[in-house]
This record gives structure tokens, sequence and C-alpha cells, in this order.
């Protein structure tokens, strides 16, 4: 009897132990998989920009974000004196308003789910569900945060709430840079890039998440023994571009000066160093800080530099005749005569009287008559190829979104007239970074370099470093001699007579042009706006940069020499200063 | 006459002989099993002794991960605490709060050195050699 009982029961056994091990093994090890199983998710750092020098200009800074448990407040001793001794201790800290704190309060002591008519929400069972959430503060300074952590853990009010770490987005340089760096927006917990170099480097500078697992222990530690994957967290590339911050800060501040004494709508600077093609400061105003959301409006945070175009005026001249010179078809002594101030054949008006003057005094006084009579001799073919060589109507290519070609009509639609006020900037469109570009093949021997903006791409995860390559110069002058030519002249317009003899620094001679350009406003030119510019490089015959100084709308004056140049004179004087860069003047003497 | 052969000696002797082995042989056993089983809770021991010492060294390393994410963290706030201090607006905006005298030489108020002068300030050099010197 005992011996059947015995085995009825070993089968039983043998029946259930079937069950538990064969039958439901699978849905029985899923289950106790996950009690024991940690699944983790890692959020890589995203990229950051320094300049070229490694000053940091984009990072990423953690903050942290403060959270309740009100579920675990509700088994605690006495949950109404905690809740009200954290909601005081959060309104002190974060400075909240009494009413934040009082719902604060009330939150931690309502430790279940609530719809928004305040029903408590129910699960299957029946069982009202627990509250494991509930927001404080977003955004909370680290060591501040820090700080509070340790002290609730000292009062040991600490049980409830719970502080997790995250990283933003931070410009620590504000408004320096800013249309150039663009901002991110965060999309589903990820830093996208939606303007600037954000968005233009995304894919490089983007983080990956890492996900993975691993057997935990009671406190939630991996176990040794356990099983585990997981992978390395990536992190973006760190981008540094060629961009100098200190001549940087130089142009900020100097351009805020040029808005302040101008009143103007807009105004431009960039500078390049015409050797390599490198840009190592570019601004623009109006700007936006990318700290400050409410300054992100489309007219504050598009590039100017490279999306908006004017017509160049003045500026254009040194290009027409570099042409002129290079292809013999004038020499620098070569006279024209001005038709004393206005040529009635083309309606054109020259701002002074002039009869005959020399190519040479032609870029000193800025003569319209005197260069569009050299543009005719080149012919409308000629000019247009020479515009077209010195980078107009093309992009330059630099990596940043929604660049401009500018506007180049071709030469089949050019009428004789058309010659003529092609060759002094009118009917022509560039934007100032083209413009800055065309500039660089005159001070660098007629060799046309391409922009970089980034000059090279670090992996952190790796150590590799891929530099940006330098593309090889157009070269644009088919005589030796041609670039000293120009170069005697272009020094003429910042000596005595010249259009901008204030814009002169001591000790360094300076390559300039000026440019005053009248708005083209509803089919006709405005007599009342005007683009101011100066364009030039110093020490004229071994550039350390080129720069260009553009003023849109200035009120009080509009010429060039007078608005532009001051501000063109102070940035290069402290750029030359910083670079020190010898002066002319003593290795001359 | 009897012939009765007493050749129980050398079977009893052989059994008593056998008896005795027999005992010898099971204490060995005995004190053999005892031995590896005190090897065995030995080994377990350690084992477990080893384990504990991993995991407590694993917590240890997840303490120091987490000190270390921590001071990364300060680090990396710092960091952007420095750059925000170093950019130059800020320091004007300092300047002009605190009304320091401070500004950029003007490019006039420089005076660059040739090496003709620096060979005439040479005694100079000599002079503050002798003050650092003299310091020390």
């Amino acid at each position: 009897m005992i011996f059947i009982l015995v085995l009825l029961i070993a089968i039983w056994l043998t029946r259930h132990m079937y069950h538990v091990q064969i039958e439901r093994h699978s849905e029985l090890l899923r289950k106790a998989k996950s009690t024991y199983t940690k699944h983790k998710i890692s959020h890589g750092k995203r990229g950051v920009i320094y300049d070229t020098n490694g000053n940091l200009l984009v990072g990423n800074i953690p903050i942290k974000e403060i959270t309740a448990d009100p579920s675990v407040l509700k088994n605690s001793k006495n949950p109404q004196k905690t809740a009200k001794e954290l909601a005081r201790y959060f309104k002190d800290k974060l400075n909240l308003s009494n009413k934040r704190a009082l719902r604060i309060y009330k939150e931690l002591l309502q430790p279940y789910r609530i719809d928004s008519k305040g029903n408590i929400l129910y699960d299957k069972d029946g069982k009202p569900l627990p509250d494991r959430w509930m927001l404080i503060a977003r955004e909370v300074d680290f060591m501040l945060a820090c700080k509070m952590e340790k002290e609730l853990k000292k009062r040991g009010i600490n049980k409830a709430i719970i502080f997790t770490e995250h990283s933003k987005r931070i410009y620590p340089k504000g408004e320096l840079l800013a249309n150039v760096l663009g901002f991110t927006n965060v999309e589903k917990d990820k830093e996208n890039g939606k303007s600037g170099i954000e968005s233009r480097l995304n894919k490089s500078m983007a983080s990956k998440i890492s996900k993975g697992f691993y057997e935990k222990g009671a406190r939630g530690i991996p176990l040794s023994y356990g099983f585990a994957k997981t992978e390395s967290v990536r992190n973006g590339s760190n981008v540094y571009l060629t961009i100098d911050e200190p001549v940087q800060a130089i142009v900020e501040e100097e351009i805020d000066k040029l808005m302040e004494k101008w009143d103007a709508r807009a105004a431009y600077v960039v500078m390049v160093e015409p050797r390599t093609g490198n840009i190592i400061a570019m601004a623009q105003r109006p700007t936006f800080n990318p700290n400050d959301r409410s300054t992100y409006t489309p007219d504050r945070y598009r590039n100017r530099l490279i999306e908006d175009t004017f017509e160049p005026g003045s500026t254009m001249k040194p290009i027409v005749i570099s042409r002129a010179l290079d292809n013999m078809i004038v020499t620098p002594s070569t006279l024209i005569d001005c038709e004393n101030g206005y040529w009635q054949a083309f309606r054109l008006k020259d701002s002074h009287h002039h009869k005959m003057l020399s190519v040479a005094d032609i870029i000193k006084v800025s003569s319209n008559i005197g260069t569009a009579k050299i543009a005719l001799k080149m012919g409308k073919v000629g000019l247009y190829k020479t515009f077209w060589d010195f980078g107009f109507g093309q992009r330059t290519g630099i990596p940043l979104w929604n660049e401009t070609k500018g506007l180049l009509p071709h030469y089949s639609k050019w009428y004789e007239i058309k010659i003529t006020r092609a060759c002094i900037g009118q009917g022509v469109n560039t934007s100032p970074m083209q413009l800055a570009r065309a500039y660089c093949a005159l001070a660098n021997n007629g060799e046309l370099p391409k922009l970089r903006l980034v000059d090279r791409i670090e992996n952190p995860n790796t150590g590799k470093v891929r530099k940006i390559p330098f593309a090889p110069k157009k070269r644009l002058y088919k005589r030796k001699s041609t670039h000293k030519e120009l170069i005697e002249m272009m020094k003429l317009v910042t000596q005595e007579g010249g259009t901008a003899s204030n814009v002169a620094i001591d000790g360094y001679y300076i390559a300039g042009k000026t440019g005053t350009s009248q708005k083209f406003i509803k089919g006709s030119y405005s007599d009342t706006k005007f683009f101011a510019t100066f364009v030039g490089f110093v020490p004229a015959d071994n550039p350390r940069f080129v720069l260009l100084v553009t003023v849109d709308e200035p009120k009080k004056k509009h010429y060039g020499g007078t608005v532009a140049g001051p501000a063109f004179k102070s940035i290069a004087e402290k750029t030359l200063k910083y670079y020190n860069v010898e002066p002319d003047y003593l290795l001359a003497e | 006459m009897n012939v009765y052969k007493n050749d129980r000696g050398p079977s009893r002797r052989k059994r008593h002989n056998s008896s005795f082995k027999s005992k010898g042989h099971y204490a060995t056993l005995w004190i053999l099993i005892f031995a590896l089983v005190l090897v065995a809770f030995g080994f377990t021991n350690k084992a477990v002794e080893y384990s504990s010492q991993t995991e407590d060294d694993l917590r240890t390393i997840t303490k120091i991960n987490r000190e270390i994410k921590q001071l990364d963290s300060e680090i990396a706030y710092l960091n952007i605490e420095k750059e925000s201090l170093m950019s130059r607006k800020h320091i004007y905006n300092k300047i002009a709060e605190y009304k320091l005298g401070l500004r950029e030489a003007e490019p006039q108020q420089i005076c660059r050195l040739g090496r003709s002068d620096i060979n005439a300030y040479a005694h100079l050099r000599v002079i503050s050699n002798k003050s650092v010197a003299l310091l020390r």
C-alpha cells in the first residue's frame, strides 16, 4: 500500500517536473530572466566644435533632471511631513513659486496615477496604479543638483527623489560665430543639427546609442559569472574649424560698434587667409544667441554671408583691371579719357571731374568711366570670362547649406551698356563670401584658392584625425608682373588722394578698394539706400589676410571708405598685432 | 589413533589476519574519504570566498566607475565654465563692470625691438636675472 502511494507520488512529481522543466521551460525561463536581466541603453556624446587652435566653440554640459517616485514616499514614516519638507527645500533651492511648491507637495502625496479629471486609474485587477514618476525640475545646473543630492541624503529624505543626468548642447561663447555654428533641436531624445555646421555635419557629429544587457544581483550590480552583452558607447566626431577664436572675437566686437555707429540694417565681415583659403573669421549682424531660444528667428539665424547677395559696386574694378593688365590691353600708365566726369554715350558718371587718368589713377580715384572704357576694350566675352574665372556665379563650396551662386547673367544677354555697368559692379550680384574669395586671388598672385571652413575631423573613439585636404588652386594670371602692377595700384587707394586714405595703417601698406553700391529696389536704383564696402588685404606685398567689411543701408553717410573703411582699419590693426605681423616700413628702411 | 590434524591454526591466523587487514582497510578508506571531504570543503570554501571577493571587487569597480563618471561630468562642467569665463565678451564686461583701467595698447604705442636694440638692452636682462637670483 505504502509502496503504491510512494509510486503515485513519484509519478506525480515526475509529471510535474516534466511540465515545469520541459513543457513550460521557455515561458518560465523568460519570466525568470526578465527579473534578473537589466537592459541598459547608453547615449554617447555629440561631437563638439573647436576653433583651429582647439578653443571650444560648442560643447556639451551635464545637467540633471529631478523627478520623484510618490509611491516610495507613501511607505515612509511620515509622508506628509516629508513632502512638506521636500516642497520647501525645492522652493528655496530652485527658486520656485509658491504655487509650484504647493503643487509639488500635493503631487508627492498622491501615490496613485490620476486622469485629467483627478480620478484614480486602476489596473485590470482593480488595483490602483501606483504613480512612479513625477517631474520636479528639468535642466537643473549640474553642480547645484549634486549639492542637493548630498543634502537630501544627509537629511534622510532622498529615497523618493531621483536625480538623472543628461547632457545639453551649450555655446560657451554666446553669439560668437553663431550663424556659422547653428543650433540643434532635441528630437526623440536625440540632438539633431538644424542650422549651420551643426546641421551640415550632423551625421559625423551625431552620437550612436548603444544597447546592452547583463545579469544583475540584488543591488542591480552586474554578476561576475552572469551573462552580459554590452556595446561600447560611440561618441560623435569632433570638428575643428579654420576659425581663429581671438580674431573672431575682434571682428564681432568691431561689427557691433559698426552697427551702432551707422544704425545699419545689416553688416558682414569676412576674413580669409589668401594662401590657404582658410576662413579666419566671419561675422554678421543681426545675429542670435544659440543659448537663448527666444532669439531664434530665421532673419537672425540665417547665414547672410553665403545666402544673401549684393551688387559689389566699385570693388569689381581691380578684378576687371587685373585681367586687362594680364592680357596687356592696358598698362598701369596707359592714359584714358575720363570725359570730365560724365560720359554722354553711356550715361555714366564719376563722383569727381577727371579728364585724362592713368589706369593706376582710375583705381585710386575709382573712376567708373575709366573702368568702363577698359571693359569695353576687353569685350563682353572677356569680361564675362573674367568674372567667371574669379568665381562669380559659382558657389564657394564651404560646408554650409543654402549657399547662393550669386547672379552672373550670361554674356549672350549683354548689350554694350551692360558691359559698362557690370565692370563697375552693377547688374552682377555676389555674396560677401564670393567677393572675399575673388580678392584672395588678387592677394595670392592670381591663384584662386578653394575656401576652407572645416580644418579637420577627429574621431574620439579611435583617436583618428581626418584632415580636410587643400584643393589645388586655380591660376588666373598669365604674366608674372600682373600681380605686382595691380598691388602697386591698389596701394594708392589708402594713400593720400585715394578714396580711402582714412583706412591707412601706420607701418603697413594696404591693398584695398572701396565700393558704394545703390540698392536695386522695385526696378530702379535707390538714391537713399546703399551698400558700403571696403575690401582689401594687409600687408599688401605679403598678405596675411583678406578682409571684407560691408554695411547694408548705413544711415547718415554711405561711402564705402567712410562707413566700412574705419572698421576695416580697426579690425586689421588689431589682427596684425595679434598675429605679430612685421610692419612694411621697418622692412623697407 | 587420534589423527586429528590441527590445521585450523593457519586458517584462523589467516582469518584473523584478513579481519585485521579489512579493519585497517576501512580505517584508511574513512581517513581518505574524510580527507577528500575536507579537501572538497576547503575548495568549496575557497571558491565561495573567491566568489564573494570577486563580487566585492565588482561592487568596488562599479562604485569607482560611478565616481569616475561623476568626475568626468564635473570636468566637462568646469571646462564649459572655463570657456565661458575666457570669452572676450565676458572679460570686456568684467572690465566695464569693475571699471578696470585695462585696455589693449594702441598700435602706435608698440615699439618693436630689432636685433640690435635687443643687444643694446642686454644689460637690463643681466640686472633682471640678478634680481631674480637675489629673490631666490
